[in-house]
C-alpha cells in the first residue's frame, strides 16, 4: 500500500534521476555519435544524430596513433601508482584508527574528512610554488605525490572501514599462535582487509585518472602528459576535420573508468557505505 | 603441562575494578572451571592468564615462572574462543598448522602433527575446506585441533561451546573431557552454564561480582556452598530459600519459617548453630531434601502452583510463607497442579545463610 504522498514522493525521485541521468548521458551520446561518424557526416552536426555510415575507423585510427598510447599509458601509470601510494600511505593510519581506542580519535577523523572538502583549487598555487621549490615540478613524481596526498583522507576513512570488518578476535588468536603485531597485520589483518582495499585502490584509480587540473599546472612537456591533459590540448587546436577523431578519444578515455566503475559498483557502494549504517 | 598460580590478581579498566583478588592454585594437568553469571569476570581473568589483558595487579606465575610481562605467544598457551576465530582466509590444515610455523619444524614435522591432531578429533576430512564450510560443532573440533597441535603448557577455554545447539553441547562436553584424559594438559575453562562446569572440572571456581565466591569440587560446591550466591547459582532448579528464626524448643533446635510452622533442626547441628539463636536467618534447602510424601512426622501441606514433567523426574513448584520453592518428585507420584500435597523436609540437608553478609554458617 503506497499513500497517494509516497505516489507523488516516487514520481519526483523519478523525475529527478531522469534529468540527472540527461545531464550526463545527452553529452555522451552526442559523443558516441560524433564518434561513429566519417569526416564528413561531422558537417550535418545535431541535424543528423544517427550517423548514416556509422564507422568504427576513427578508433582504429586512434588506437594506432603512437602519441596517444603515450597518453594512455602515462594517465594508467600516474594513476595507478598514485592510487597504490595512497594505499600504501593511509593503511597504518587506517590501522590505528579501526584498533587504537585513543583520545581525539573521532576528531581526527572529522579533521582528516575536512581536508578532504578543501578544493583542489585553492591550493593550487602554494603547491606549485612548494614542487618548484622540492624540483619535482616536469616529473611524473610530483604529480604522483599529489595523487597521493589528495586521495589520503578518503583512502584513511576506506581502509578504516576494511579494517574494522576483521575481527579483533582473529587477531589475538594470532597472538596467542605466537605472531607478533606486524606479522599478524600483514599475515590474517591484511589478507582479510583485501577486498575494501582493493575498492580503495580502484576508487582511487578512477578518481586520478580524472585529474585534469593537477598535471595541466605540473606537466608542460608533450611526451609527459597524460590523456586527460592531451586531450584538452587537441580540443583547443581541433578544427572541423578532427571532430571526429577527438571524439573517438575521448570514449577510449572515460572507457576504462567507466568498465572499472560498473564492474566494482557493487563493492565500492558497499565499502563507501558500510560505517554509515553501523555508525 | 605446568601449574598455574594466581596470586591477588586483579583487573582494573579504568576506575571499573572488574576482577579482584583473584587467588588460585591450578595443579599440574588439572581441568578447573571458572563459572558465574555473564559479567562477573570469567573472561577478563582468562583473558589476563592468556595474555591478553594487561594485569593491573598481583602476580601470574605458569610452572615457575612469572608471566605477567610475557606476550601471549611467549606463555607456551592455547586457547579456544567462543566464535571460534578460525582464519576465515586458510583452509582447516593451514588453521591448525599456523601456531607451528615458529617452532624451526620442517614441513614433514608440521604435516605429521597436523594430521595427528586431526586424528584425534577426528576432522581428518575436513582438512581442505574453508572454516566458512564447516558447521558449528566442526569448527569447534577445528578450534580444538588448533590448539592442540602445539602440546602447550595450558589450554585456556572461553565458552566454547555456548553456540552449539543443546545435543551438540552435551556431546562436546564428553568429547573435551575425553581428549583431556588422552592428552593431559593443566585447562582452564570458562563457562556460564553451571552443568558445563559441574560435569567437567576437577575443581570449580565460583565466581560472582568480580570475586572468587568459592573454590571446590563439583560436589563440595553442591554440598557445601560457602554463600548464599553458590548456593543458589549451583544447581537446577535452584535451593530453595525461607526467611525465619533459630529458636530453641525445650532440648530442640527448631527453625521458625514466616507462617509460623517450626522445622526442626537436626541435633548435631546444635554446637555449629549456638551462636545463633534469636537471630533473622535464611534457611536453604534442596529440592531433591523435600518431598511429596506424609511418610515423616512432619509435613507441611501446601498448593502446587507449576508442574514440569521432565521425564526421569518431575519438579513441583509452589509457595510456602511467601517464598517460591521447588521439589523434585518421582513422575509416577507426581501431583497436578493445583493440587494440595503434604510435604516432608529432611533437615539433614539444611543450610543456614546469614543474609548480613550472605555467608553459609559452617557445620
Ligand atoms: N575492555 C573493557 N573495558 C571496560 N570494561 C570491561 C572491558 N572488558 C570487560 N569489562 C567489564 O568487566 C566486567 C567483567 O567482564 P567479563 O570478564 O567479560 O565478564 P564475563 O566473561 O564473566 O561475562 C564486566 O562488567 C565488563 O563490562
Ligand atoms: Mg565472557
Amino acid at each position: 500500500m503506497v499513500s497517494r504522498g509516497g505516489i507523488l514522493a516516487n514520481v519526483a525521485t523519478y523525475a529527478a534521476a531522469v534529468l540527472i541521468a540527461a545531464f550526463f548521458l545527452v553529452p555522451l551520446t552526442w559523443l558516441v555519435s560524433l564518434a561513429l561518424r566519417t569526416p564528413q557526416e561531422i558537417f550535418f552536426g545535431a541535424s543528423r544524430f544517427i550517423p548514416e555510415n556509422p564507422t568504427l575507423d576513427n578508433f582504429g585510427q586512434v588506437l594506432r596513433d603512437r602519441g596517444f598510447l603515450n597518453y594512455l599509458w602515462n594517465a594508467l601509470k600516474l594513476s595507478g601508482l598514485g592510487a597504490l601510494g595512497s594505499v600504501i600511505v593511509a593503511a597504518p593510519a587506517a590501522y590505528a584508527f579501526s584498533r587504537f581506542d585513543f583520545r581525539g580519535r573521532g576528531v581526527m577523523m572529522m579533521a582528516i574528512l575536512a581536508v578532504q572538502m578543501v578544493s583542489g583549487l585553492v591550493i593550487l598555487i602554494p603547491l606549485y610554488r612548494y614542487m618548484g621549490w622540492l624540483g619535482l615540478l616536469e616529473t611524473h613524481v610530483g604529480v604522483i605525490a599529489i595523487y597521493i596526498a589528495i586521495g589520503l583522507p578518503i583512502t584513511v576513512w576506506l581502509l578504516k572501514t576494511a579494517f574494522d570488518g576483521v575481527p579483533i578476535v582473529l587477531e589475538e588468536a594470532a597472538a596467542i599462535d605466537g605472531y607478533g603485531h606486524f606479522e599478524t597485520f600483514l599475515r590474517i589483518t591484511l589478507p582479510l582487509a583485501s577486498p575494501g582495499m582493493a575498492s580503495a585502490l580502484i576508487l582511487n584509480m578512477i578518481l586520478n585518472w580524472s585529474q585534469f587540473l593537477v598535471p595541466f599546472i605540473m606537466l608542460s612537456r608533450d611526451a609527459q602528459w597524460p590523456i586527460s591533459v592531451a586531450i584538452y590540448n587537441y580540443a583547443g587546436s581541433t578544427t572541423a576535420s578532427t571532430t571526429h577523431l577527438l571524439a573517438a578519444a575521448c570514449l577510449i578515455t572515460i572507457l576504462p573508468a567507466i568498465l572499472a566503475f560498473l564492474l566494482l559498483q557493487r563493492a565500492i557502494v558497499s565499502a563507501l557505505t558500510a560505517g554509515a549504517i553501523k555508525g | 603441562m605446568a601449574p598455574v598460580s594466581l596470586v591477588s590478581l586483579g583487573k582494573a579498566f579504568g576506575s571499573i575494578e572488574a576482577v579482584r583478588d583473584i587467588d588460585l592454585e591450578i595443579a599440574d594437568n588439572e581441568f578447573v572451571v571458572l563459572v558465574g553469571p555473564s559479567g562477573c569476570g570469567k573472561s577478563t581473568t582468562l583473558r589476563m592468564i592468556a595474555g591478553l589483558e594487561t594485569i593491573s595487579r598481583g602476580e601470574l606465575r605458569i610452572g615457575e615462572t612469572v608471566v605477567n610481562h610475557l606476550s601471549p605467544g611467549e606463555r607456551d598457551i592455547a586457547m579456544v574462543f567462543q566464535n571460534y576465530a578460525l582464519y576465515p582466509h586458510m583452509n582447516v590444515a593451514q588453521n591448525i598448522a599456523f601456531g607451528l610455523r615458529h617452532r624451526n619444524l620442517s614441513r614433514a614435522e608440521i604435516k605429521a602433527a597436523v594430521l595427528d591432531a586431526a586424528r584425534l578429533l577426528d576432522i581428518e576430512a575436513l582438512l581442505d575446506r574453508r572454516p566458512k564450510a564447516l558447521s558449528g560443532g566442526q569448527r569447534q573440533r577445528v578450534a580444538m585441533g588448533r590448539a592442540i597441535v602445539r602440546r602447550p603448557k595450558v589450554f585456556l577455554f572461553d565458552e566454547p561451546l555456548s553456540n552449539l545447539d543443546a545435543k551438540l553441547r552435551a556431546q562436546m562436553r564428553i568429547e573435551i573431557k575425553r581428549l583431556h584424559q588422552r592428552v593431559p594438559t593443566t585447562t582452564i575453562f570458562v563457562t556460564h552454564d553451571q552443568v558445563e562446569a559441574m560435569t567437567m572440572a576437577d575443581r570449580v571456581v565460583v565466581m560472582n561480582n568480580g570475586v572468587i565466591e568459592q573454590v571446590g569440587t563439583p560436589l563440595d560446591v553442591y554440598n557445601k556452598p560457602a554463600t548464599r550466591f553458590v548456593a543458589e547459582f549451583i544447581g537446577s532448579p535452584s535451593m530453595n530459600f525461607f526467611d525465619g528464626t533459630l529458636e530453641a524448643q525445650g532440648e530442640d533446635l527448631v527453625f521458625r519459617i514466616g507462617n509460623g510452622r517450626a522445622l526442626p533442626v537436626p541435633r548435631a547441628r546444635g554446637s555449629a548453630y549456638s551462636k545463633h539463636f534469636g537471630k533473622r536467618l535464611t534457611l536453604g534447602l534442596r529440592p531433591e531434601a523435600l518431598s511429596v510424601s506424609d511418610a515423616s512426622d512432619f509435613t507441611i501441606e501446601v498448593e502446587t502452583k507449576v508442574v514440569e514433567p521432565l521425564g526421569v523426574e518431575t519438579i513441583v513448584y509452589f509457595d510456602l510463607a511467601g517464598h517460591p520453592a521447588s521439589v523434585r518428585a518421582a513422575p509416577n507420584r507426581a501431583p497436578r497442579a493445583g493440587e494440595t500435597v503434604p510435604l516432608s523436609f529432611d533437615m539433614t540437608f539444611m543450610h543456614l545463610i546469614d543474609p548480613e553478609d550472605g555467608s553459609v554458617i559452617p557445620y
